[in-house]
């Protein structure tokens, strides 16, 4: 045997010390937060961390909180990792139910919900606590849905009519149903957690009980629903917010009187009662 | 020896003439621009448009089988009653009930001129469509056809409104939607029209409704309704669609351009749209009362819901 020409594999070598991960960034969590940023996530692994980094730039003073339901593909380690408040659900809880079990916890007086499958930039979403912090106290998108067609899609029609009900024709399609939107803490009392559930009713109560809702800043949030079997004629979710709001009709109704306390124009009802 | 011309100029164009001495420029054939193909919403309309007008061509030709009744709401129309009801006179009634209310004008001499119609005066103004419920509780017909007396309506437009209900339909409303704008310019009242029918399940109605004239009844929709609801135009949509009548919007009337042309009005007034805001709860107040908040839209658990679309 002559000298090897490459060294020989020394087992003794050291181990060079593994390039440690840094730190993965974490958010700032205010320990008395003035504004609340309340994210309801189920499985949204490839944009939750963005959402949370545009969150964590909206305000100094405020705290992030994730409510993460029914997730199977690590949502919630995500959140967790990061710094995020997590309140986590094994199940589903379901559409908007997030956003009060959210806002159960939140301690700021704004409170700014955003979904987690979207990243919106922070100087978007500081319009909305900015105008909180002015006097309004519901801020809504500015994002009407799709007009420009002769049939509006069955959603986009129910917000600009209950926005008729509710005699604001000014804020056309906008609702509480879109995200982002941010509330004030007296708007989330005057409102009541149970009916934070049903976006359409928390409106209504809001506008009834004579709070400021406005439209602030258009956040354009058209995302495309898939294909799904039909109830009544719309998808399945379509039903369900239009369900919703007629929960809104209904509870108009009852608080105002079954019409509204709109003019009959003198009606002669007795000629015809009975036929 | 012959010189021929060259057969093609420079321009490789095959010379019309060879004789002619001068080179020939290529001509550019000028051709006219091309009209603007029609947007889809306005080839929809043309088609709509062709369709009816074979409709109409041919519905006056077609023997109804049932009866008709015709029923004419009028208040201070002179001008046009006599041509409603000249109109009327062209289909094949059963009888003309007219309905006057609060008339300061000739409408009433001009109705008594006129033979075979039943006619109810009434000194004071009843109210928004009131006059419907009176007209349907006396009318006798298999067929209801309801009319106002200020936009005379060509008997040809009224026709497929009786064919309708002749082959079956229980409500045959006037289809307005060629007329109507784009959602974002449409009015208060076309889009709570709209949101009747979708939340009731029907969104293939558009926004038409009972609350526009032409429109026909069948003696069974009279009958399950009652004539008391007609006063409210909305709330006797809700109910049809709520018990399960058969509705469409078939045939188009065009009340809309005449009546722009007749009063210069292209909108309705504050208090009426207010009127047909209050109507319209009153529709809805009506059918949660008698069936559940969310009218049978999906009451599947938002927990499902959520499960099923994010899984």
């Amino acid at each position: 045997m002559g000298t090897r020409r490459t060294p020989a594999p020394r087992r003794s070598r050291p181990r060079t010390a593994r390039v440690k991960k840094p730190d993965p960034w974490q958010i700032q969590q205010h320990p008395n937060p003035e504004v609340s940023i309340i994210i309801p996530a189920m499985n949204e692994r490839s944009t939750i961390v963005d959402v949370l980094w545009e969150a964590n730039q909206v305000d100094p003073k405020s705290e992030i909180i994730v409510v993460v339901n029914g997730s199977t593909d690590g949502t919630d380690g995500l959140a967790q990792l990061h710094g995020a408040k997590l309140l986590r659900y094994p199940y589903a809880l379901g559409h908007d139910v997030g956003r009060r079990v959210g806002a159960e916890t939140a301690r700021g007086n704004i409170l700014l919900f955003l979904d987690a499958d979207m990243r919106v930039p922070a100087k978007d979403l500081r319009h909305f606590v900015e105008a909180i912090r002015q006097g309004t106290d519901v801020a809504l998108n500015d994002y009407s849905g799709p007009v420009h067609r002769l049939v509006a899609h069955p959603v986009v029609l129910a917000k600009h009519t209950l926005n008729l009900m509710l005699q604001r024709p000014d804020l056309e399609g906008a609702s509480m149903t879109a995200v982002p939107h941010a509330l004030s803490r007296n708007a989330l009392y005057q409102i009541g957690m149970a009916s934070l559930e049903i976006p359409p009713l928390a409106q209504a109560i809001a506008i009834t009980r004579g709070m400021n809702v406005r439209r602030v800043h258009q956040v354009s949030a058209g995302k495309l629903n898939a294909s799904r079997p039909k109830i009544q004629g719309t998808d399945p979710l379509s039903s369900l917010v239009i369900g919703d709001h007629l929960e809104a009709v209904h509870w108009l109704v009852q608080h105002l009187g079954p019409r509204g306390g709109q003019p009959d124009l003198g009606r002669q009802r007795d000629r015809v009662r009975g036929t | 020896m012959v010189r021929r011309r060259k057969r093609h100029n420079r321009a490789g164009i095959k010379a019309r003439n060879p004789r002619s001495s001068h080179t020939i420029k290529p001509v550019k054939k000028r051709r006219r621009p091309a009209a603007p193909r029609p947007s889809a919403p306005a080839r929809g309309r043309m088609v709509q448009e062709r369709t009816r007008r074979l409709q109409r061509e041919e519905s006056l030709t077609r023997a109804i089988q049932g009866t008709v009744s015709a029923i004419v709401i009028a208040c201070d129309e002179e001008d046009t009653l006599l041509q409603v009801l000249q109109q009327l006179s062209r289909l094949p009634l059963l009888e003309t009930i007219v309905i006057l209310n609060g008339c300061t004008d000739r409408s009433f001499a001009i109705v008594q001129e006129m033979e075979d119609i039943t006619l109810l005066h009434y000194p004071e103004r009843l109210g928004h469509d009131v006059g419907r419920s009176i007209g349907a509780s006396i009318a006798s017909g298999d067929i209801l056809l309801f009319v106002d007396g200020d936009v005379p309506v060509p008997a040809e437009e009224l026709a497929p409104f009786l064919i309708a209900i002749d082959q079956g339909l229980d409500v045959a409303l006037n289809d307005i939607s060629p007329w109507l704008p784009t959602f974002d310019r449409q009015d208060g009242v076309t889009r709570l029209k709209s949101f009747l029918n979708v939340a009731m399940g029907h969104p293939k109605l558009r926004s038409n409704s009972l609350t526009a004239v032409p429109h026909a009844l069948s003696r069974k929709a009279i009958q399950t309704l009652g004539c008391e609801c007609l006063s409210v135009p909305p709330k006797a949509q809700a109910l049809a669609l709520f018990h399960g009548l058969r509705v469409g919007a078939q045939s188009s009337a065009d009340v809309i351009t005449r009546n722009r042309l007749r009063t210069g009005n292209t909108g309705i007034g504050n208090s009426l749209a207010a009127l047909i805001l209050g109507d319209h709860l009153e529709a809805f107040d009506e059918v949660m009362t008698q069936g559940n908040a969310r009218l049978g839209q999906t009451k599947m658990v938002r927990a499902d819901l959520a499960a099923m679309r994010n899984a």
